[in-house]
């Protein structure tokens, strides 16, 4: 397969195929029979700023006749191709085809809906725009490793003086101290699942604890903890616009195809 | 160390070493001024009530994946890969999607960001048919159409259907078929970029793969990844290798971009493994000599090498290091190049991470330019769309490979005889980057400092530190990073010329993933260039679990942490190991004469492979010589001593 992604030729097809709408179009009664290779103005145009737009500069008279030769070296290749059917049976051109068909699809949906249209969306699918909980906290961190037997010992000591205003001797450790207005993933991914279900359900007044996490044990003093809760509008706009706009592009795709699909006579030879 | 006194470890150590006064160099002028890495003096300027106020450094890694191909590379499109640039992002975002394969696939959590680089050389044009612009709409039927679309879904279908007809009856308006209104895959690929970057909660650069397969098949492939947003980026197309197959050119057009735009790019090699010695090849693209300004150009574009991703490691190879247990039979993809056209004895020597840069040391002696003064970086080179590279939840590089029961004993590779199994895929990596925001600019400057690290998939925290000064009471603060970046340079930095009767001191520290195994040891590994030209190499444990039971033999050697993986459930359990190391190490084969340079690794306990998981949820029995555990594991860019 991979010694196939390198043919030369197939990086032919692979060249014509993305040029292949646009040359078709600019072809279109182009003067000529069918042996005759008409290289339009336009068609240098375009070769021409395709070049500008890579390195940045207009090609040179030298370098813009090597862009059409190469061009029409293409061009001879590929129609001799498109005429022997090799087109036909190679998933890449087909593949090539098919998407550059589905962008036409998607280019037809429409940019920006409105405030009315996202807020409906939003409505209809509020699970997927929850608002994450958020959680504002300290922790006094306490290694299983390092304390070994003394863990509970020392973590009973910890709270005790840590209720009483006094400082407390944590371990070290790279987990932050402190978080503040920390939304829920965000806690997940510093210390674990474990530890984030648990702030859900501490109190925010005082030093609780110890918390279980895969690093060991903590003492939290959770200041701020907000619950999850449904989006506004505001919050999420963005979010709600890219998936709205995905929904109807999926939406105009499907559509297209049953309606082209209806002109076609399918039929699958039995096995 | 009591958890309230953090201010006073940093009142105690507001002094300033020379070394972290000067931003490492390579970080000059640019065309844009001045990248400064995160500034040391600007911390703690004024000791305060609150210890974390004026916290500016880098509190915690962001991870992603620099390396996704998505169903518009030609090659992921023809191998079945269906998802688009959007369906990447949207999964590493953390979303479920619907792998091609038609399973449902999600992350075990978001990454924080992701560069999707699909190769340059098949992005072609599609005609824009939406974008209103003044003069196409001087046309009326294109007005109509225009505005059909405008209205909804229903009237937009009607308008496609229209122009599909007037396609096939060749009525399309000529101003439509204009070339000069094409739109490129290029620039719809900026658009889904510039839509799901959220600045401050995901970055999704704007990045292309450069895929230069050097001689028909040696792996020279580069992702080129944009600091910068859709303004700059649209100017210009990308590279492709129709232009050219020298990387060489390619930072000529990346300079010529810059110079243009106003913008920085930069880029990543991968898989030196897989370049039969072309990677690190002491000798230009054409085969002319190095030159100086070869090396600094070479080192100003190329500020990271992806030293593991599914096609195996290039870090380390046990015939180069000779005496490193961990590299041996770790994920090596080393019997060719890309078409597994077979290796010839000397290739391996200019391919892997940890030799370029030894050598470097050597090129930069008798150049005075370092080519090879690089960092490390993960990723995946997925082409299916999905980074997944957690072991239990691997989606395989091509769709083919997506989970199935006999997947690991198909032909993942093939050319006539010569093939790499299933099995050998490697479920890696990501990267983890020391950015002060989760945002494009901050992200990419990080990089451009070599403040990452590379992972073999786990997002384990690793903090590396370098300075003369570091001393043991370091490592017991809560917070070992303020001592770090107040006394010294973190990785990706250099320290300069050793004073009178110093030996450079490092602060380490890594923390697990929560999500994995805890951590086995920390290494740290150096290479210099010895007094008869000669270079060396040398691994040191110097931190590591269980302490109590474990002790450095007289050869240097730490015994294995054990194994706790039960390979017929694919579990394992955290009795073993500890769920973070720290220390400080000094160097005590210090010479301050010669030039060296220094990277951690760190290693987990030993986990189930991937395979471990396939073979317990589809019970199916593998072959006794598929490796069913693994060491995960993350090196960090170096820090550099040049005297």
């Amino acid at each position: 397969m991979r010694r196939l992604l390198r043919e030369p030729l197939l990086h032919f097809f692979v060249l014509g195929a993305a040029l292949f709408a646009v040359y078709g179009w600019l072809n279109r009664g182009a003067p000529g029979s069918p042996n005759e290779i008409f290289v339009s103005r336009g068609q240098v145009q375009s070769l021409q700023a395709q070049f500008e737009r890579v390195w940045q500069r207009p090609a040179t008279p030298e370098e813009r006749q090597k862009l059409v030769d190469t061009w029409v070296r293409e061009e001879v290749f590929y129609r001799e191709g498109l005429a022997m059917g090799i087109d036909r049976d190679d998933p890449v051109v087909r593949r090539r085809i098919g998407q550059k068909f589905e962008f036409l699809i998607d280019s037809a949906t429409p940019p920006a809906p409105g405030d009315a249209e996202l807020q409906a969306w939003l409505d209809a699918h509020a699970a997927n725009y929850q608002v994450e909980p958020v959680f504002s906290f300290h922790q006094v961190y306490f290694n299983p490793e390092r304390r070994g037997a003394t863990l509970g010992r020392d973590v009973d000591a910890a709270r005790r003086s840590l209720a009483s205003g006094k400082p407390a001797s944590g371990d070290p450790t790279l987990l932050p101290e402190t978080m503040q207005a920390a939304p829920l993933s965000e806690v997940q991914q510093v210390f674990g699942d474990d530890f984030a279900a648990a702030l859900g359900g501490l109190p925010a007044a005082g030093w609780q604890g110890p918390v279980q996490s895969g690093f060991g044990l903590h003492l939290v003093r959770l200041t701020e903890s907000v619950p999850g809760r449904k989006a506004a509008l505001e919050q999420v706009r963005a979010q709600v616009e890219r998936d709205l706009l995905r929904a109807r592009a999926q939406q105009a795709s499907d559509d297209i195809y049953r309606r082209l699909r209806a002109n076609y006579r399918v039929r699958v030879e039995p096995a | 160390m009591r958890s309230t006194s953090v201010a006073l470890v940093v009142l105690s150590s507001l002094w300033v070493p020379a070394a972290a006064q000067n931003p490492p160099p390579g970080l000059g002028a640019t065309d844009v001024g001045e990248i400064q890495p995160a500034d040391p003096k600007k911390f703690y300027k004024e000791p305060g009530y609150s210890p974390y106020a004026g916290k500016h450094y880098p509190e915690r890694p962001l991870f992603g994946d620099e390396h996704v191909h998505t169903g518009w590379s030609v090659d992921a499109g023809l191998g079945g890969a269906t998802l688009s640039p959007e369906d990447a992002v949207r999964f590493a975002r953390g979303e479920q999607v619907t792998a091609s394969s038609g399973q449902p696939v999600r992350l075990s959590r978001p990454l924080d960001w992701i560069a999707v680089t699909d190769h340059s050389d098949a992005m072609g044009t599609v005609a824009a048919i939406r974008e209103g612009n003044p003069e196409m709409m001087k046309d009326p039927t294109l007005k109509r159409w225009h505005d059909m679309m405008a209205q909804g879904p229903e009237e937009g279908s009607k308008a496609t259907m229209e122009v599909v007809n007037a396609q096939a009856n060749k009525k399309l308006p000529p101003a439509l078929t204009d070339p000069k209104w094409a739109k490129t895959y290029w620039d719809k690929n900026i658009e889904i970029m510039e839509k799901f970057n959220e600045p401050g909660r995901f970055t999704a650069f704007i990045s292309y793969e450069w895929t230069s397969n050097a001689g028909g098949g040696d792996n020279l492939h580069r992702n080129v990844i944009y600091r910068d947003n859709k303004d700059r980026a649209e100017q210009v197309l990308p590279m492709t290798t129709f232009q050219s197959e020298n990387p060489e050119d390619l930072w000529k057009w990346m300079a010529d971009w810059e110079k243009k735009t106003g913008g920085q790019l930069l880029a990543i090699p991968h898989n030196g493994n897989l370049s039969n010695g072309r990677m690190f090849e002491l000798r230009m693209f054409m085969g002319g000599p190095m030159t100086k300004e070869w090396a600094q150009q070479r080192q100003k574009y190329e500020p990271l090498f992806e030293a593991i991703q599914m096609k195996g490691q290039s870090e380390s190879h046990p015939s180069l290091s000779t005496t490193d247990e961990f590299a041996v039979g770790y994920e090596l993809w080393d019997r060719g190049n890309l078409v597994i056209k077979p290796k010839t004895p000397g290739m391996i020597e200019h391919e892997y991470a940890r030799q370029a840069l030894k050598e470097g040391l050597k090129v930069e002696q008798q150049l005075g330019a370092n080519p090879f003064k690089f960092g490390m970086a993960g990723g995946t080179d997925t082409h299916n769309g999905l980074t997944a590279a957690e072991e239990d939840n691997f989606y395989g590089k091509f769709v083919g490979a997506e989970p199935r029961a006999g997947r690991w004993d198909e032909d993942a590779i093939k050319f006539g005889d010569r093939v790499i199994k299933g099995w050998e895929m490697t479920a890696a990596g990501y990267t983890g980057v020391w950015a002060t925001e989760n945002t494009r600019a901050a992200i990419w400057d990080a990089m451009k400092r070599r403040e990452t690290y590379a992972t073999s998939g786990p997002r384990m925290t690793v903090r590396f530190f370098g300075g003369y000064d570091f001393v043991a009471r370091d490592a017991a603060s809560r917070s070992p990073a303020i001592a770090g970046y107040t006394k010294g340079v973190p990785m990706g930095g250099d320290l300069k010329k050793a004073p009178a009767g110093k030996s450079p001191t490092f602060l380490i520290a890594a923390a697990k993933d929560p999500f994995s195994g805890n951590l086995d040891r920390i290494q740290v590994i150096k290479g210099w260039l010895d007094k008869s030209g000669k270079l060396q190499e040398k691994i040191f444990n110097v931190a590591w679990s269980d302490a109590d039971r474990r002790k450095v033999q007289a050869d240097g050697k730490l015994p294995p942490v054990g194994n706790t993986v039960d390979i017929a459930t694919a579990s394992w359990t955290n009795t073993i190991g500890d769920p973070e190391l720290i220390t400080v190490w000094k160097d005590p084969e210090f010479d301050a004469s010669l030039k060296a340079v220094y990277y951690v690794r760190v290693l987990e306990i030993p986990t189930p492979r991937w395979t471990a998981y396939d073979a317990a949820y589809f019970k199916v029995k593998v072959d006794s010589k598929v490796p069913m555990t693994t060491q995960e594991r993350a090196f960090t860019s170096p820090i550099w001593y040049s005297p």
